[in-house]
């Protein structure tokens, strides 16, 4: 297939690459931008361990096309740091709740919480486990990483 | 997947077994069959296309009879692939044949269904509907035909 | 994932042009439903013609008595609209079911209709609101009720040139109101089986039915209105025996396939236990709006 340039505007700055028609979101930022933050797992829309903030909406990157993600703000996980290198309240608290072990769901977890919370800072327990039901963990039983977010609400509040 | 059904068709008894004892004939009913070619008189090659919506399959299934026995039972198997989507098929057809009247004959058919593969995994519900249309598909043609090679031969008769 | 010849649109003119150009072209929209399906090597159509770059087609409007939907408007544009919160409610509460919030987020409701999964959420809610699309085709453009869109397991009465451009949904009388449920396993990601949508209108006693309208999904071949029971409701009030026919009249309707351990008579009972709520809680909401 035909490669076109596209421009591809990820955590602010702006990326020229050639992509084909046919491929993934999830698949350039990986394997082309060396983006690895942001995991494939079902490679099918499901799991959650894809997702990026098309414009501030959470999508599956596994499923957008890369010409289809060209004009608008990609955020990822490695958007989340602060340019200090400080990490994101969401990251923290992870961190700090042991809402991590293996990985791979964290990415999208996260990207996930951050888009959750921009909308629904004071969220009750039920509200936050319905933002993440689209996210699949097999590691934790997701308890700590719903702690984490509640966690994260609290520090972000003024 | 197992699907049962029966129907009468009007012809005699020895008419639909000559019919459905030749696997060319019996090949012609499937619904989306494009090609049926002769490996010998008991087995065949068929190329059917299926679709479902806007998907489609293509399997290359070969037709064979297992067993026969004569005017009363025919087991036949249709077994194949498509490559393309990576899914095969196996189909154990058992037909019986009951004497109604001297000019109609009961049929019975019970048909076993594997499919494995991708096909399998679009969503049981719809590929067991799917099939379940076209098992009611390959029955009316069956009969139609039966009833038409019938009523031609009576025709002729009568000519 | 495999190569198809691929165009973005400039207009939906454009798309009908290239759909009409040659055989297996399909619309690109959300993607959400083809670009799986090529993903998993089951589709292979020869070309894709991308519409999202086609600018003004994400409109959520009101037009006299009607909310016209535009064919890019995503499940989430659509069910966060105020409009549709307001007027339109039923809509708003199916799609919250849909998938996952990052699918809502990218796929079209138009999409979704085309796509003609049988199991889908937002198919039952339109289809009691009595929904309409407008498609647009080589011949002209053409207004289909729902109810006579659906043909078949992920099969519409599109012809192969015809794109959806809007859908129509009269707006029903204020003192009409519904409510959506499906069965469910999951909190997000599963499919209805049975996903019933109703809406009840009720007449000045706010107890006698003065109109039933009823969307299925996930009980057969394609999603439907289960006009009989629509006409059977209709005059009556709730009751329980009211209750029991109309759970009779689902499971004499339907025509499910079993699957794994949900045999035909499991779904028909499910499917019956479905209606019945939904219809009492449609009733309730009908009754105690004022």
């Amino acid at each position: 297939m035909d490669q076109r340039y596209v421009e591809l505007s990820i955590n602010g700055d702006s990326y020229r690459i050639a992509v084909g028609p046919n491929e993934f979101l999830a698949d350039v930022l990986r394997s082309k931008l060396e983006l690895t933050g942001t995991k494939t797992a079902c490679d099918m829309g499901v799991c959650g361990s894809c997702t990026v903030l098309l414009d501030g909406l959470p999508v599956s990157s596994c499923l957008t096309l890369a010409v289809d993600a060209a004009g608008k703000e990609i955020t990822t996980i490695e958007g989340l740091e602060n340019t200090a290198g400080e990490l994101d309240p969401i990251q923290a608290s992870f961190l700090d709740k042991g809402a991590v072990q293996c990985g791979f769901c964290t990415a999208g977890m996260v990207m996930t919480a951050k888009s959750f919370l921009d909308k629904n800072p004071d969220p009750t327990e039920p509200e936050i486990r319905q933002a993440l039901s689209g996210n699949i963990c097999r590691c934790t039983g997701y308890a700590k990483i719903v702690e984490a977010v509640a966690d994260a609400a609290k520090k972000m509040q003024p | 997947m197992i699907f049962e059904d029966h129907f009468l068709i009007e012809a005699p008894r020895p008419a639909v077994w000559a019919y459905i004892w030749d696997p060319e004939k019996m090949s012609r009913c499937v619904p989306g069959v494009e090609q049926v070619v002769a490996e010998s008189d008991t087995s065949y090659s068929v190329r059917v296309k299926t679709k479902v919506g806007f998907l489609s399959a293509t399997f290359n299934l070969g037709v064979k009879i297992m067993e026969a026995e004569e005017p009363v039972r025919l087991i036949s198997v249709f077994e194949g692939k498509d490559s393309k989507i990576a899914s095969r098929l196996k189909q154990v057809n058992t037909m019986e044949l009951v004497d109604v009247s001297p000019t109609q004959t009961e049929m019975r058919y019970k048909s076993e269904v594997t499919l494995m593969g991708k096909l399998a995994t679009l969503g049981r519900s719809v590929v067991k509907g799917k099939a379940k249309q076209m098992m009611k598909e390959f029955s009316q043609e069956l009969k139609a035909e039966i009833e038409k090679t019938e009523a031609d031969m009576a025709a002729a008769k009568e000519g | 994932m495999q190569s198809f010849d691929y165009s973005e649109a400039k207009s939906l003119e454009e798309v009908v042009q290239t759909l009409a150009s040659g055989e297996e072209v399909r619309v690109l929209a959300g993607g959400c439903g083809i670009l799986l399906l090529m993903k998993q090597n089951l589709y292979f159509p020869r070309a894709l013609v991308n519409i999202k770059r086609i600018p003004g087609l994400k409109y959520i409007e009101q037009d006299n008595a009607t909310v016209r939907i535009g064919t890019l408007a995503t499940h989430n544009e659509v069910k966060g609209a105020l409009l549709v919160e307001q007027k339109l409610p039923l809509l708003s509460e199916a799609l919250g079911y849909v998938a996952t919030n990052r699918i809502r987020n990218m796929a079209t409701l138009c999409g979704t209709l085309a796509h003609a999964d049988p199991t889908s959420d937002a198919a039952p809610a339109l289809l009691a609101l009595e929904a309409r699309v407008v498609v647009m085709g080589s011949q002209g453009e053409r207004e289909i009720e729902l109810a006579a869109f659906f043909k078949d397991y992920f099969e519409t009465v599109l012809k192969p040139d015809e794109v959806l451009k809007e859908i129509v949904v009269p707006l029903p009388p204020e003192t009409a109101k519904g409510y959506y449920s499906r069965f469910e396993v999951r909190k997000a990601m599963d499919k209805a089986m049975p996903g019933v949508a109703v809406l009840i209108d009720l007449e000045e006693d706010k107890k006698t039915i003065r109109s039933a309208r009823i969307g299925l999904s996930g009980v057969g071949n394609c999603c439907l209105r289960l006009e009989a029971a629509e006409q059977f409701l209709a005059g009556k009030e709730d009751h329980p025996d009211i209750r029991q026919q109309i759970g009779d009249i689902i499971r004499a309707t339907i025509d499910p396939v079993e699957e794994y351990d949900f045999t035909v008579d499991y779904k028909k009972q499910i499917a019956a236990v479905f209606l019945q709520r939904v219809f009492a809680q449609a009733y309730s909401r009908a009754s105690s709006y004022s």
